[in-house]
């Protein structure tokens, strides 16, 4: 998996059919540092995440197997909202507990 | 597969269901003389590794094997710890 931060999402009016209803957000992967890594992807939101979240992206053919994913024309699935990031020793990131 | 070392974890409650109980790595690459190459990636624990576990891991659709009997949505597994390697 790719960790990336959510810095926007992507609305689309027009799209493939199989995407309606799903949200779609822009993500920069990052290294375990929290260093941007200068790529982004477009991913499927399964986890309700939101700008700002740091996240899990499963690309290619695997994203399909996230739920529901498994006929739709997917790369990359936001699978997980990241916590804490443990590196070498150091917390390199924790989740700031906001009430949505 | 390829060679690598546990150097990290990640840590998360909100997740897609299947990776429920999935315990996720950060793994630094190694070559076969065990030194650091490349960029760290992000496993899916199938064999009880720890941190600083010497490892194997595997990448792409595979991933999605990664636990026994059940499919993950995962693009990367670690699938075997080493012992040694024999020269």
């Amino acid at each position: 998996m790719e960790l990336g931060k959510i810095v926007g999402n992507v609305v689309a009016t027009r799209k493939n059919e199989r995407l309606k209803g799903y949200k779609l957000l822009v993500a920069e992967y990052i290294t375990p540092n929290c260093e941007l890594k200068g790529a982004h992807v477009v991913g499927v939101d399964l986890v309700d995440a939101g700008v700002g979240d740091i996240v899990l992206i499963v690309r290619g053919s695997s994203a399909r197997t996230a739920e529901g994913m498994t006929d739709k024309p997917v790369d990359g699935s936001i699978v997980a909202v990241v916590d804490t990031i443990e590196y070498k020793g150091n917390i390199t990131y924790k989740k700031r507990n906001t009430k949505k | 597969m390829k060679l690598g070392k546990v150097v990290g974890k990640i840590v998360s409650t909100m997740k897609d269901s299947q990776l429920k109980g999935a315990i996720i790595f950060i793994v630094q690459p190694l070559n076969e003389n065990l030194e650091e190459v490349g960029e760290p990636i992000i496993a899916v624990d199938g064999v009880e590794s720890h941190d600083g576990s010497l490892i194997f891991y595997i990448q792409g659709r595979e991933g999605t094997l990664t636990l026994e009997g059940r499919t993950i949505p995962s693009d990367a597994g670690i699938v075997g710890i080493v012992d040694r390697i024999g020269k």
